[in-house]
């Protein structure tokens, strides 16, 4: 028997069921694909809506330039372009516009090579800036021009052993030490993309945060005499055959350096040298008798009434010999024994000094630790307290030996004597800010070394050792100078090594320069302070005098007058 | 016309005003991006001029090329044995 047939309408009903069940289905699919797109992941989505047609653009700060005293620009910043080309975005029919480019650039002699490479192409780099301005104004879509910034040093590598270099790969000197002052902060704006006329235009609704430039810094140095002080230093250096040298000018009032040049300024890789002002050690040789002196003339355990026989021209401390350099067969006063720079006088004076005293003297000068500088790396020097002295420690220590001092130390100690026994530590930067607001950094005292009568007496016997004694190939006519002649025996490194020194102070009167010059390990016959390093001085201060119209003096005879004893007058 | 018509016409002409001032207004911020991008082009410009134009000074005053001038001039500073100190008061 046939089962009984389904009705038509009701076949069509249960079809009809199954269709609407499926579009149910998938109309509730929907529902949740959209809530979910809308309301579960809303923010992934829209992120990535935003980032289809906006930019984050990162803003670049520009570095805060560097000034002299004197406002001349010693670093500063300088655009330059480059033009690349991505060879799989230049369609065939557009290659044309590439070469009319390529040829514009050739023309402005930068020659641009003429083989294709099958991506990336750079074209021509290092175009000035105003010439790469030039050429965009004719350019082509197809070619990109990257406008970049680089530092520049308008007096090349003068000023490099003070402010060292900033380059993409290395950041060296003050430019390292002052970099968080200098480089500033980044901005970021949002950028939205445009179809018409390819801008990329800014979204003034989104948060954009503007960058913030570095700062600018003065510096305390004057760019002329740094100029004088490398030039002359090269040439002493290069004169004497020498290993390498050091000059530090400062402004004994208030712990400005005025100058500070080092030779080499370039290793053998061309980058920048060590700055031997802060970075070399060295034993300071006799230059260092007239803090003996000092310890002993603040103390009252020497006098100037006193006299010492060094006819022997030697003495034996422990068993060790000590010579004078020069054989002085009489008896010498305390002024004559610095400024003959007796080496057998200074130790019989120093007998009469405590071991604590004379190391307590050390410290409050400076030696032995780190000035503070705005350099870095920076050297503490080496100064052993009494607990770890031989027998003959305090012998050597009063003539320079058994001590290590930076050329910098040395200025700021003899810049004590000068200003009447304040010790202030050095200062670099004057001052920094933008736009015409600056902020002064502070003057750093670090307090009274000794009394001004004891200064007084000290530069007194110092332009003696200048005027009479081993200082004599430093005097400028027409200027008192007050300095002391040195030449340390570079034991460490070996025989007939020397370190010829100088330090002084000008005018001897009141002064308001005092300049320390140290060349290492000259050849034999400019070994001494006096042949060398005092030239030197003579020659670095006299153009100093002469160069700079705050401390020009009146012709002789104009009837003008002429320049004080201190520069106060002229200013 | 009827109350009814006149009601919804004014409502479609409030809605096209508000339209043609939507418009405007994005057409006119538009513009004005336009000026700022243009402007901000020309300032950074300017600002790179004033780099290039400061160093080039710098250069030019370098300490070291005037003396070198200077002496190529016959023009070196003054011996400082032609010079005499006035004592201080």
């Amino acid at each position: 028997m046939r089962p009984p047939r389904e009705c038509p309408s009701e076949r069509l009903g249960a079809r009809l069921k199954l269709c609407m069940l499926v579009n149910l289905l998938f109309f509730i699919l929907i529902v949740f694909s959209l809530f979910r797109i809308q309301v579960l992941d809303h923010s992934r989505w829209s992120a990535l809506a935003d980032g289809q047609n906006t930019v984050v653009l990162e803003i670049e700060p520009g570095r805060g330039r560097i000034y002299d005293r004197n406002g001349y620009l010693v670093a500063g910043n300088e655009s330059f372009a480059r033009f690349s080309v991505y060879w799989p975005e230049v369609p065939a029919d557009q290659a044309s516009e590439v070469d009319r480019v390529a040829g514009l650039l050739s023309g402005a002699g930068f020659p641009v090579p003429l083989d294709r490479k099958p991506g990336y192409q750079v074209l021509a780099d290092d175009v000035p800036y105003p010439v790469a301005l030039e050429i965009m104004s004719q350019g082509s879509r197809m070619v990109n021009c990257a406008v970049l910034n680089r530092r520049v040093y308008p007096m090349g590598d003068v000023m490099m052993p003070v402010i060292g270099r900033c380059t993409p790969d290395n950041t060296e000197g003050l430019e390292l030490q002052l970099n968080s002052v200098l480089q500033g902060v980044p901005g970021r704006t949002t950028l939205e993309r445009s179809a018409w006329m390819g801008y990329s235009l800014q979204d003034i609704e989104s948060e954009s945060v503007p960058a913030r430039d570095g700062l600018d810094v003065i510096l305390t140095i004057d760019a002329r005499f740094q100029a004088i002080a490398q030039e002359e230093l090269e040439a002493a250096v290069i004169q004497a055959g020498a290993e390498w040298g050091a000059v530090v000018v400062v402004d004994p009032g208030n712990g400005d350096i005025l100058a500070m040049a080092s030779y080499p300024v370039r290793d053998e890789n061309g980058a920048p040298a060590r700055n031997n002002c802060v970075q070399s050690n060295h034993e300071p040789g006799s230059t260092f008798k007239a803090f003996t002196l000092a310890a002993g003339l603040s103390e009252g355990l020497v006098s100037l009434s006193d006299s010492f026989d060094v006819s022997r021209g030697w003495m034996e401390v422990s068993g060790v010999r000590i010579h004078d350099s020069h054989h002085i067969d009489s008896i010498l006063s305390l002024t004559q024994v610095i400024s003959l720079s007796s080496n057998v006088g200074t130790v019989m004076m120093a007998r009469a000094i405590p071991d604590s005293i004379l190391y307590n003297y050390c410290r409050d000068f400076g030696f032995g630790r780190a000035t503070g500088v705005e350099l870095p790396g920076e050297l503490d020097g080496v100064l052993y307290p009494p607990s770890r002295w031989s027998g003959v420690s305090r012998a050597n220590l009063a003539i320079g030996q058994e001590i290590c001092v930076t050329p910098l130390q040395l200025a700021m100690a003899y810049s004590a004597i000068a200003n009447g026994g304040i010790l202030y530590g050095p200062r670099l930067v004057s001052a920094t800010g933008s736009d015409g607001e600056w902020s002064h950094w502070n003057v750093f005292e670090r307090g009274r070394v000794i009394s001004p009568e004891t200064a007084a007496q000290i530069r007194s016997i110092l332009t003696t050792a200048v005027e009479e004694g081993t200082g004599t190939s430093a005097m400028i006519p027409g200027v008192r100078i007050a300095g002391k002649t040195g030449t340390a025996e570079r034991l460490a490194l070996g025989d007939n090594m020397y370190l010829s020194a100088f330090a002084g102070m000008v005018p001897a009167e009141n002064p308001e320069i005092v300049a320390v010059v140290v060349i290492d390990q000259p050849s034999y016959a400019y070994r001494w302070g006096s042949t060398l390093a005092a030239p030197a001085f003579q020659r670095i201060v006299s153009r100093m005098l002469s160069s700079d119209p705050d401390m020009a003096l009146s012709p002789q005879g104009s009837g003008e007058g002429m320049l004080a004893s201190g520069w106060e007058a002229a200013r | 016309m009827s109350f009814r018509t006149t009601i919804l016409l004014m409502l479609l002409a409030a809605l096209l005003f508000n339209a043609v001032i939507q418009m405007g207004m994005k057409n006119y911020r538009l513009a004005m991006l336009v000026e700022l991008h243009r402007m901000e082009q020309e300032l950074d410009r300017l600002n790179r001029r004033v780099s290039e134009a400061e160093g080039a000074v710098a250069r030019l005053e370098n300490p070291q090329r005037l003396r070198e001038i200077g002496a190529a001039m016959g023009l070196v500073p003054m011996p400082l044995s032609a010079f005499t100190l006035m004592e201080e008061e």
